[in-house]
């Protein structure tokens, strides 16, 4: 078995494979003064921030949108791709001209699919994002999860079940449009 | 004057072996490769093409072409399966080969196709749109995998007719049984090395 950088991450450090409170931990240790990149990273301070908010959605939906790129962009015609390419036009063509319009509504879905990922988020970001400011724009305020969560923990169900009643709704929204997309898509 | 030449070449792809071919083509001569399927047209074609490896050599107007790109080769493959790019127009599509594209694929009869997208039409209307690309391609060497494949009688003859008038390029073409007309013939079932 050969081992590459990629089977390590696989292993150890997919978010695929790791709990995300531990996700939410090891973020905070990657800036925290006792890790090895914090003469590079001491002047980012992504507990409580923004910046914190979206490493740790992105560190957990970042995979399902390179695995799945991946996967739809390895069915892309490749006999098509050889055909243009023997017309004279390069691999940069072939990418913008080709390979975008031909996978563009997958890349949306998979885009969607990606964002309700993110969204939905929890175990990661009441480690590192508990409760986020983002002057001049907020100051402490609760990611929608922490929220209903925060919710449901003080103040029981019935106080936590708007919130989750709307949370969910989006997440259908999204649903809906990537279902949407996948139709139109075997049908083109 | 253009010039093809295959120097024994031969190729290996999966359990069949094929070669050696030595050949020269000139401009203006149509050449088919018929034989039965899996005897190895499509990897003679890939392989002029540059697409999958070869032993020997194959020079284009005397050069060398094995270390050239696809795009830079001066070879154009259109392959056995009708593939055009789906989103856009059949005119855009034509567009991206050139001019003479557009005018093949009227003589063809294709005009009013223009407007639609590519992957509203049938695989025949998608297979002469193809085919029209690659012929209308200012490659000096076309390759046509199939070309009759997909098309109706009719429309095979118009389209045989378009490449015997074609002028300035060497054409190869696969088919699984004999066509009359062409200037040259191989029967790649002379050709198999290994072929479990």
């Amino acid at each position: 078995m050969s081992f590459t950088l990629s089977t390590l991450y696989d292993i150890f450090l997919s978010p695929v494979s790791i709990p995300h409170t531990v996700v939410g931990i090891m973020l905070l240790l990657t800036f925290s003064p006792s890790s090895p990149f914090y003469p590079l990273l001491k002047s980012i301070n992504p507990v409580d921030d923004i910046l914190g908010l979206s490493l740790a959605m992105f560190y957990v939906s970042s995979p399902i949108y390179i695995m799945s790129i991946k996967e739809t962009f390895d069915k892309a015609d490749v006999e098509l791709e050889y055909f243009i390419q023997s017309l004279g036009k390069d691999r940069y063509f072939i990418f913008e001209k080709v390979l975008i319009p031909e996978q563009f509504d997958s890349i949306i879905r998979i885009a969607l699919l990606s964002l309700g990922r993110a969204i939905s988020e929890f175990g990661s970001i009441i480690i590192i994002a508990y409760s986020v400011t983002f002057l001049p724009f907020f100051q402490y305020v609760k990611p929608v999860t922490v929220f209903i969560w925060y919710k449901y923990d003080v103040y029981g169900l019935s106080s936590a079940l708007g919130y989750a009643a709307a949370l969910l709704t989006i997440s259908l929204l999204i649903s809906f449009f990537i279902y949407a997309l996948s139709r139109k898509n075997a049908q083109a | 004057m253009h010039k093809l030449e295959l120097k024994n070449v031969s190729i290996k792809r999966g359990n069949l072996t094929i070669g050696l071919f030595n050949f020269t083509f000139k401009e203006n001569e149509s050449i088919l490769i018929y034989g039965p399927n899996g005897y190895g047209k499509t990897t003679l074609l890939l392989a002029i093409a540059g697409i999958i490896k070869y032993e020997g050599d194959i020079f284009l107007d005397e050069k060398p072409v094995k270390n050239y790109a696809l795009e830079k080769r001066g070879i154009t493959y259109a392959p056995a399966k009708p593939t055009l790019i789906n989103r856009i127009s059949v005119l855009d599509n034509l567009k991206i080969s050139g001019n003479s594209a557009v005018e093949i694929a009227v003589e063809m009869g294709l005009k009013s196709y223009f407007g639609q997208k590519a992957y509203t039409l049938s695989d025949g209307m998608k297979k002469l749109v193809q085919v029209s690309m690659a012929l209308g391609s200012s490659a000096p060497v076309i390759l046509l995998d199939e070309p009759f494949a997909f098309i109706s009688e009719e429309k095979s003859f118009e389209l045989k007719s378009i490449i015997n008038k074609t002028q300035g390029k060497i054409i190869l073409i696969t088919s699984h049984e004999i066509i009359q007309n062409f200037s040259e013939y191989i029967d790649i079932s002379k050709y198999q090395l290994r072929n479990v």
